[in-house]
């Protein structure tokens, strides 16, 4: 050797400064609002679990009270539980919608463009929009799907006025607007399978059922892992379109996780309690996305 | 065991013509060579016989049944892709049983025929590899294995062992051979190859822009090509052409050009005349082919084509010498005990067996009548 440790210390030492400066410098922007609006509020919200009273009256230290409460909760354990009720609904219709499109679209040639842009459109809508024109296709005696049922001499339904329907409806809409996003997803990974592939299965005897099974699936795992995961975390979160058409009812029947929260932190002035909920919300979503990376990278 | 017989066939791709009125009767248990510079629509013939894609127009027997409309699983062929295809999330043994599990054969016997063939191929110890974790090499020999293990009727094969170190090559040259005698079966072969298609052919098809230039057993297409281009194309080194004008001169045929004045001997004239047809006037424009390996050394004072010698290189079993002619360039083949050197002046003799003249089209006049 002919330079010292140190001097090898010292120059490696530039040497990644130069290697990573840059990338340091591009990351800088975002991770400052990282730190504004994730890390801040992360703590913040930690320290109202430990707290009681709210926006009108004073702040008082009450340990774990509040997280304790939540476990007793009734009403907390219905919104978690509704939660899992609809992200179970949702989830796989909307993967299954999304990669039926995705199949579809792939084998079209003609009017590609405006057919991609007009599935992805109600993912571009704004909630508030989509959640009224909903109104529209779930009102009792207008709306669209009553119509068809009417047509059909089916009876008709009141959608949101059931508490058995109320949930799967809201599903509805959240399926309504999600596809488009997972259609384009799947799309686009479709498109970059290599088509020899294909070929040659084709050649090995698989028919199309079998070409799916057997390697469009399996090839597009990389995908299903981000979809499953990114699906189970934003689908945890619902709240607009439950707050805009049901607000939690009928009786509770869609009263969500964050609905719940809200209502707590802002309508019964109750933000610790809120706080503590949502921590126990993080924490699940947590395990479960943990949990489906495990199970589906164990599968390779 | 299987015939396949091409008609016609026309692939258009927009305004690219892939492969263009081809027509070509493959025998059962034929070992058909394709051949052709990059581009000439090897692979997509394959592929039309396979199923993978359309055909524009013409039609294509298996069997002597149409198939223009029967998907690929029907066809009884198997495929070895140019870029492999292998599967990427499974292992070398199921790759390589895939079909068979398509074919819904029982689990023990796939693993039974899997582990036959990976020996075959020398890939025993990489059967529970995935493809990312082998060499190009052996992911070559995995896509082999694949179509091999099928034992179909026809096999398209699209240069399988172009990514073989040579002793490889020669071993797996030998291991296709027998496996032809073995299962009795149709192959296709495409390649880039000369040797390959020279040794491995029973006949070999050469392939231009889409258009069948010649069809035929190799020796037979090397010896009597039909143009320029085919002579060019088969032979390494390749062969030398020179340009120049046909002249009669005291009752003999001679070809004129700076480089040389070469009187025709009386057969080769009278080779010339039978096959004129009144085309080869006076100062026709043609230009003659001689192989590398089809020249005579002689004494440089009083030949008929001289050359100074600008590079002798030395390949083992032979020496390749290049020469400067005026206005031309000749590579000739001699033997190893060759001792020109850079700067000498030798003399050249062709062999006139082997020669060949082509008009000016390229159009081979010898051995072939282009108006016929
Ligand atoms: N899908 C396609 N779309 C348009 N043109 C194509 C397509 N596939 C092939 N071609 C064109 O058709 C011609 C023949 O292609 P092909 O792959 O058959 O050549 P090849 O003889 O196999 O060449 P190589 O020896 O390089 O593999 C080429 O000019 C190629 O650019
Ligand atoms: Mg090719």
């Amino acid at each position: 050797m002919q330079y010292s440790e140190s001097e090898h210390k010292r120059l490696a030492r530039a040497y990644r400064f130069k290697k990573y400066g840059v990338a340091y410098l591009f990351l800088s922007p975002n991770l400052l609002f990282f730190f504004i609006f994730l890390v801040i509020p992360f703590f913040w919200v930690l320290w109202l679990t430990f707290n009681s009273g709210g926006i009108l009256t004073p702040t008082k230290f009450v340990g774990l009270q509040n997280w304790s409460r939540v476990l007793q909760d009734p009403t907390a354990w219905r919104s978690l539980l509704n939660t899992l009720y609809y992200m179970a609904i949702a989830i796989p219709t909307v993967f299954a919608i999304g990669m039926g499109l995705a199949l579809l679209l792939k084998r079209t040639t003609k009017f590609v463009t405006p057919i991609r842009a007009m599935i992805y459109f109600p993912t571009l809508a704004p909630i508030v929009v989509g959640a009224l024109l909903w109104i529209f296709v779930v009102h009792p005696d207008f709306g669209l799907f009553n119509t068809m049922l009417r047509l059909l001499g089916l009876p008709i339904v009141n959608w949101l006025g059931n508490p058995a329907t109320a949930l799967p409806t809201i599903a509805s809409l959240e399926v309504w607007r999600g596809s488009g996003y997972w259609t384009v997803l799947f799309l686009a990974a479709l498109l970059a399978l290599p088509t020899e592939l294909f070929d040659a299965a084709k050649i090995d005897g698989a028919g199309a059922i079998r070409r799916f099974w057997h390697l469009t699936l399996p090839l597009l795992r990389p995908t299903w892992l981000f979809a499953i995961v990114m699906a189970t975390i934003w689908n945890f979160q619902l709240f607009d379109s439950v707050y805009i058409l049901t607000d939690g009812g009928p009786n509770y029947s869609t009263a969500t996780a964050v609905w719940y929260i809200y209502k707590n932190t802002f309508q019964f002035d109750k933000p610790g309690y809120g706080a503590a909920m949502s921590f126990f919300l993080l924490i699940i979503t947590l395990v479960l996305a943990v949990v489906e990376l495990r199970l589906m990278r164990k599968k390779a | 065991m299987a015939n396949v017989e091409i008609l016609e066939v026309t692939k258009k791709y927009k305004e690219v013509t892939a492969v263009d009125n081809v027509s070509l009767n493959i025998e059962d248990q034929e070992f058909l060579v394709l051949l052709g510079p990059s581009g000439c629509g090897k692979s997509t013939l394959l592929k039309m016989i396979a199923g993978l894609e359309e055909i524009t127009r013409g039609e294509i027997y298996i069997n002597g049944k149409l198939v223009n409309y029967t998907p690929p699983k029907d066809r009884d062929v198997a495929m070895v892709f140019q870029n492999y295809a292998l599967y990427p999330h499974m292992t070398v043994k199921d790759n390589i049983g895939f079909s068979l599990k398509m074919g819904r054969v029982h689990k023990g016997e796939i693993g039974k025929q899997v582990e036959d063939v990976a020996k075959i191929l020398q890939l025993d110890t990489f059967l529970e590899r995935r493809p990312e974790q082998l060499s190009g090499g052996q992911r070559q020999r995995v896509a082999l294995g694949r179509a091999i293990v099928r034992k179909p009727a026809v096999f398209l094969m699209d240069e399988p062992l172009s990514n073989l170190d040579a002793k490889l090559r020669i071993q797996m040259r030998e291991e296709l051979l027998r496996l032809h005698d073995r299962l009795q079966a149709t192959i296709i072969y495409v390649t880039h190859d000369q040797i390959e298609a020279m040794t491995m052919g029973s006949r070999i098809v050469l392939l231009r822009d889409g258009v069948v230039q010649q069809i035929g057993p190799p020796q037979d297409v090397y010896d009597h090509p039909v143009n320029a281009f085919v002579a060019g194309f088969l032979g390494s080194p390749s062969i030398n052409f020179f340009e120049g004008q046909l002249v009669r001169r005291d009752g003999t045929w001679v070809f004129a050009s700076p480089a040389m004045q070469l009187a025709f001997p009386a057969e080769v004239g009278a080779k010339v005349d039978a096959v004129n047809h009144g085309r080869l006037g006076e100062s026709t424009p043609v230009s003659i082919g001689v192989r590398p390996e089809n020249f005579q050394v002689v004494d440089g004072q009083n030949a008929r084509m001289k050359g100074e010698i600008s590079l002798v290189e030395f390949v083992g079993s032979d020496k390749y010498v290049y020469l400067d002619m005026p206005s031309a360039h000749c590579l000739i083949r001699t033997s190893p005990w060759f001792h020109g050197k850079k700067g000498d002046t030798i003399g050249l003799e062709p062999d006139w067996e082997h020669f060949q003249l082509f008009d000016a089209e390229g159009r081979s006049v010898f051995w072939w009548n282009p108006e016929a």
